[in-house]
């Protein structure tokens, strides 16, 4: 019996390993590669190459940079509460992480189906902002303190319209696995389009994407790192590994804000041949959110920054009503026409 | 002990253990962090007996919104040094008035209801699937007291909306 319990453990313990060394190793190649593609992206919509020396087109310049954070000295300010200052960093990493745990590749590749699918995504990453701000608290610098209040008050004024604007979504497919609603936008729309969300909730998609790149801090919602005001915020004391867990969390917040989208929006794995060739499901996933990815880097060489005034002006008065109206819309659509659907 | 009464009791001495901490610590930080690992393992159990819709709420309102916002109520009323007095300056008469009266309204409360456990069949099912369920509950079979506590929340947020703005100012 307790030799039986104790295997049992065992196991358990193993798969709960293998499971989140996974949700690791995914978080982290993603983001590191998404470092390098941001660069060469922003560079060549510059009319420069970026970086070049390090491997084929540098292509291994951020591995050689992850290596460099390694090895640098880790600073830490005399005043800074020791403590907080190296916990802030992990709590900011591991919402990034455990993100991964529900996403799905293809019909029936995940590392856990769960019912509550996308919910857990938005439920997780709430507690990035409490990271920011212990960050910033613990490094005893008004820069620091002012960026991670800036970016947590930011974080949660989109987390609404960011959760209500994927509800029409999940009104029409009634689920929140995501192989779920993957599965939902299989149906034919007209001739030869499948049913994607994105068509049947455009303004669901181009508030996902707006209030998405609020809750990344990304451009030109990039007001917590604002350089120019706040040194790079919450993230100014901190050197060198602990730093690029901060930057390594960004990246793959990013990645999985844009995986949702593809699979919320775009249709996930479906594409032309795939029930044919079932190998071709995750290549079109990974097509579909580079595609998504490349659009959000756009942004970034494009957009100038707006004010926080602005942001919030914005986020209350504009996103909120409209992603209610959508709400609404679907709601009465569903009720008078549920055929429709 | 099977593995789940074994993570049930690790992950209610850390429920404990966390409160007391959050009780005393000295420095506020600390203690809303304290108070923030309290919820986060109360989600583990809400995990470990298998309703992860009921986790992910408790995540997403109390560890993720609630522990923002009293950072934040924190962030701006403290000046320099966040020190404070463990059994604060209000005397140890109105709180423990406060204490006693919760609990024996509790110990009233869960002395009154029955417990029926769950029938064995679903002891063994590895993931009980809830949220559909769950909605039906809330939104079907108790919709109207669902919608009263969503008229309260309403009357809360535009009370402090009022008081926000100060009385006798003008709202632009």
């Amino acid at each position: 019996m307790i030799v039986e319990m104790s295997e049992l453990l065992v196991s358990v313990g193993w798969a709960i390993l293998i499971a989140l060394i996974l949700c690791i190793a995914v978080a982290t190649v993603a983001g590191v590669a998404l470092v390098y593609v941001e660069r060469k992206v922003l560079t060549d919509l510059q009319i420069r190459y970026g970086p070049m020396k390090v491997g084929f087109h540098g292509m291994l310049q951020t591995v050689a940079d992850v290596v460099k954070l390694i090895g640098k000295e880790d600073t830490v300010p005399r005043e800074a509460d020791k403590v907080l200052f190296w916990l802030a960093p992990i709590m900011v990493f591991i919402p990034a992480v455990l993100a991964f745990l529900v996403i799905p590749i293809n019909s029936d590749l995940v590392l856990l189906d769960w019912d509550i699918g996308v919910y857990w995504i938005f439920a997780i990453t709430t507690i990035t902002p409490v990271g920011l701000i212990v960050a910033g608290w613990s490094s005893y610098n008004k820069y620091s303190i002012l960026g991670g209040l800036r970016s947590a008050a930011q974080q949660i004024s989109y987390e609404v319209p960011l959760l209500l604007s994927v509800l029409g979504v999940i009104m029409l497919s009634s689920s929140l696995n995501l192989s779920d609603i993957v599965a939902a936008q299989q149906a034919t729309l007209i001739g030869p389009i499948h049913s994607w969300f994105i068509f049947l909730q455009p303004l669901g998609f181009i508030l996902y994407l707006i209030a998405g790149l609020a809750e990344l801090n990304r451009t030109p919602f990039d007001i917590p790192e604002a350089e120019s005001e706040l040194i790079s915020g919450y993230s100014t004391e901190y050197s060198g590994m602990k730093f690029g867990f901060f930057m390594l969390s960004e990246y793959a917040a990013i990645v999985v804000i844009a995986l949702v989208g593809v699979l919320m929006f775009l249709g996930g794995w479906d594409g032309p041949f795939v029930n044919e060739v079932p190998l071709l499901a995750p290549v079109w996933l990974l097509l579909k959110t580079s595609a998504l990815l490349y659009l959000i880097i756009w942004i970034r060489g494009t957009f100038p920054r707006v004010r926080i005034d602005q942001l919030m002006n914005l986020g209350w008065k504009v996103m909120l009503p409209l992603v209610l109206a959508n709400l609404m819309i679907t709601g009465l659509v569903l009720v008078i026409a549920p055929k429709v659907f | 002990m099977s593995p789940d009464q074994l993570a049930f009791f690790i992950l209610s001495f850390m429920v404990i253990a966390s409160g007391l901490m959050f009780l005393v610590s000295k420095n506020i930080i600390h203690a809303v962090l304290y108070f923030l690992l309290a919820l986060l393992a109360t989600a583990g159990i809400f995990l470990q007996l298998k309703a992860p819709f009921l986790a992910a709420t408790q995540i997403l309102v109390y560890a993720g919104a609630i522990t923002v916002l009293i950072l934040f109520v924190v962030m701006l009323t403290i000046s320099k040094d966040p020190e404070v007095k463990v059994f604060g300056q209000t005397g140890i008469v109105g709180p423990a008035i406060a204490a006693v009266s919760f609990f024996a309204i509790m110990a009233a409360v869960v002395s009154r209801s029955t417990f029926t456990p769950l029938p064995a069949e679903t002891a063994g099912i590895d993931q009980v699937q809830t949220v559909a369920q769950l909605g039906m509950e809330l939104y079907v079979e108790y919709l109207l007291p669902f919608e009263i506590a969503a008229f309260l929340l309403l009357i809360a947020l535009v009370a402090a909306v009022y008081i926000a703005l100060g009385r006798g100012h003008d709202a632009t």
